[in-house]
């Protein structure tokens, strides 16, 4: 028999990844993501027709309002694809923020039963909300080539490879601020009032419904590293259509603030989560 | 494995109270140790740390060998998710891996044995189907240290054997079982030795049957007849009359004529109400419950003050000492509104039936269904 030996006892360390623990569980880790997918649409007439709906109504919504009645720039650009590449990038990020920040309250009684690393669950939303991203990417890949066909844009280019990398850093931002309010959710329940209305308000301070370009050029490294989110919608614009206003120290500012979030994150989710089954 | 608790004075402040405090002993392998204590004692704390589901404030527990924990059965169970798939997330939970659970799927099925529906949803599942195929997974995790915390109260009596079964098994396949219980039956059934908390702290550890004994010395309540539980919103009190009268009676005659007469009280209006009492022998097994609404009385609406009077005629409780609890739920709701079990205790003596002295006693098992018996002589 292999000696496995577990000590319990208080942890003292501030940044205890256990990186070995997530691993050893990512069987788990891929049912939970698995059980999301499959769960979602159920017993929905559309199924997850409602994954490519969604974008395309609030696209039309805000191509005849926004963009039509109130003029708002899209920075000649056609409006239902600036519109698409901002929509799919705050809504990953929503649905993150919904999830995880009540990651405690819902899975309260898995909690307080089993152990595993509760870091599996906010990383296998990643996963699960990554198909719907896969899918609306396609959507959005469709009306690039259509466009292109046009020749209203240039077509696509080597540019559409980068999407991953953005892709990477949306889940790394998204996760972290959703391990935040997981773990202040937990210890205050005021937080769970407070995250619909953050989804809101960063749907406005987040360039979706106008352009980069419209934030003063002095501001927007300052606004790149307060919201990452920012810059992440300007690159995946940059992804498709191929015009950015970003400039390097932008992108530079907003990958330092995604990794301290993210350290910050992991560090009050884990004190969260040694005890918080006591007082939930 | 060992535990040690120990004190090193970290503050807590006036609301916060210690849920366990020094306690220390060790399990040696391959021997399965009970845990007992009333409510409240600190049994199911000291599981979730044993587990890391919770993080103790001092003191160390070192585990050797691979743990796996079955706090209940059927945890993380999917009512969307058909039979196959729940065995999947559900042995991953409790910590096996995808390639273990694959070879073992059959097994499993076999065991559950609940036939042509593992590709049902499980939200279509009767409870009992959903408790077989929930502890035929759990019962074939293969741990080193199995901690279990009374689970096995589940299914039928068919299935219920067979996981008591599949529990002794794993002892003596060598693996440490820690077993919480509150029935003292199983305990001593199944259990090498025990460890006795109360409130928080180790009262003794030792041989299973000489703790139960300095258990159940101490923790048996108080010889009554007579007990009154809630608070002033909401209150039962139980109370054995002898049928007829008014009075409480001292002890109970085998035999005999009786009323459990339950009085109900609330300040708020209280709906629908169903009303039961269970009746346990000494080490913790359900014997019997009385149930209004199984007996014809309706779901009812009470204030104030009402009673509910269980009639038992000729009881066929064996001499020796039992204890009654009572419920109270809402009509419809899983949980009771009000309960207490165990709240009082009562002997039953034997007694003369019939002008004879009864020659049953306690040997001759719980209770005597009513029976009789004639001589052929045949010849």
């Amino acid at each position: 028999m292999t000696e496995l030996i577990t000590i319990i006892r208080r942890r003292r360390g501030w940044f205890d990844l256990k990186l070995s623990r997530v691993w050893n569980h990512r069987d788990l880790l891929l049912l939970f993501a698995m059980r999301d997918i499959k769960v979602r649409h159920k017993q929905t007439l559309l199924g997850p027709g409602w994954l490519v709906l969604q974008p395309l109504v609030w696209t039309a919504v805000f191509t005849a309002t926004i963009s039509g009645v109130a003029g708002v720039s899209t920075g000649n650009q056609p409006a239902p694809l600036f519109y698409l590449c901002g929509l799919i990038v705050w809504s990953y990020f929503s649905q993150i923020i919904f999830t995880t920040s009540q990651v405690f309250i819902a899975n309260e009684h898995l909690f307080s039963k089993v152990y595993f690393p509760r870091i599996i669950l906010p990383v296998s939303a990643l996963l699960s909300n990554g198909v719907a991203l896969l899918i609306q990417f396609v959507v959005i890949l469709i009306f690039a080539v259509a466009y292109g066909w046009m020749g209203k844009i240039d077509g696509l280019s080597w540019r559409i490879l980068l999407f991953p990398i953005v892709v990477v850093q949306l889940a790394a931002f998204s996760l972290a601020v959703g391990l935040v309010l997981g773990a202040s959710t937990a210890k205050y329940r005021d937080m769970g009032f407070m995250t619909p209305f953050l989804v809101q308000v960063s749907m406005f301070v987040t360039p979706v419904l106008y352009p980069f370009s419209f934030i003063p050029e002095r501001y927007r490294t300052l606004t790149s590293f307060v919201n990452p989110l920012a810059v992440l919608v300007e690159e995946s614009r940059w992804c498709f259509l191929g015009h950015s206003h970003l400039e390097a120290n932008q992108v530079i500012a907003s990958v330092l603030s995604t990794l301290a979030v993210l350290a910050a994150g992991v560090i009050v989710y884990q004190r969260v989560e040694r005890t918080v089954m006591d007082t939930i | 494995m060992f535990g040690r608790g120990s004190d090193t004075g970290a503050q807590i402040s006036r609301d916060e109270f210690y849920a366990l405090r020094d306690i220390t002993f060790s399990v040696p392998a391959g021997k399965v140790c009970g845990i007992i204590g009333r409510n409240g004692s600190g049994k199911t704390t000291l599981l979730k740390v044993l587990t890391s589901i919770t993080e103790p404030e001092a003191g160390e527990a070192i585990l050797k060998g691979r743990i796996g924990s079955l706090l209940e059965v059927g945890a993380g169970f999917h009512p969307e998710l058909n039979g196959i798939e729940n065995i999947y997330l559900n042995g991953t939970i409790l910590g096996m891996s995808k390639a273990e659970i694959t070879s073992k799927l059959d097994q499993i099925i076999e065991f559950a044995d609940i036939g042509a529906v593992l590709e049902t949803p499980v939200k279509r599942y009767s409870s009992g189907m959903y408790v077989r195929l929930a502890f035929a997974i759990a019962a074939h995790l293969e741990p080193d240290i199995l901690i279990v915390d009374e689970v096995l109260a589940v299914g039928d009596a068919e299935f219920q054997r067979k996981s008591l079964a599949k529990m002794k098994d794993a002892a003596g396949e060598g693996r440490t079982v820690l077993f919480v219980s509150h029935n003292m039956a199983m305990v001593r059934q199944l259990c090498d030795m025990a460890v006795y908390l109360e409130s928080g702290t180790l009262k003794e550890v030792g041989d299973a049957s000489s703790v139960i004994d300095s258990y159940l010395a101490v923790a048996a309540p108080r010889q009554t007849t007579r007990a009154r539980v809630g608070t002033e919103d909401l209150w039962g009190e139980l109370r054995i009359v002898a049928a007829g009268s008014e009075a409480v009676c001292d002890y109970v005659k085998f035999g005999g004529d009786y009323d459990f007469v339950l009085r109900l009280g609330a300040k708020q209006p209280f709906r629908r109400g169903v009303a039961r009492v269970h009746i346990f022998e000494q080490e913790g097994g359900l014997i019997s419950a009385f149930e209004s609404l199984a007996e014809g009385v309706d779901q009812f609406d009470f204030s104030q003050m009402i009673e509910v009077v269980f009639k038992v005629r000729s009881l066929g409780l064996l001499p020796g000492t039992y204890t009654a609890g009572l419920a109270l739920y809402a009509w419809g709701e899983e949980e009771p509104t009000l309960s207490a079990d165990s709240c009082l205790s009562f002997d039953v003596v034997a007694a003369t039936v019939n002008d004879a002295y009864w020659p049953y006693l306690r040997e001759h098992g719980i209770v005597r269904l009513s029976h009789s018996a004639e001589l052929r002589v045949l010849g």
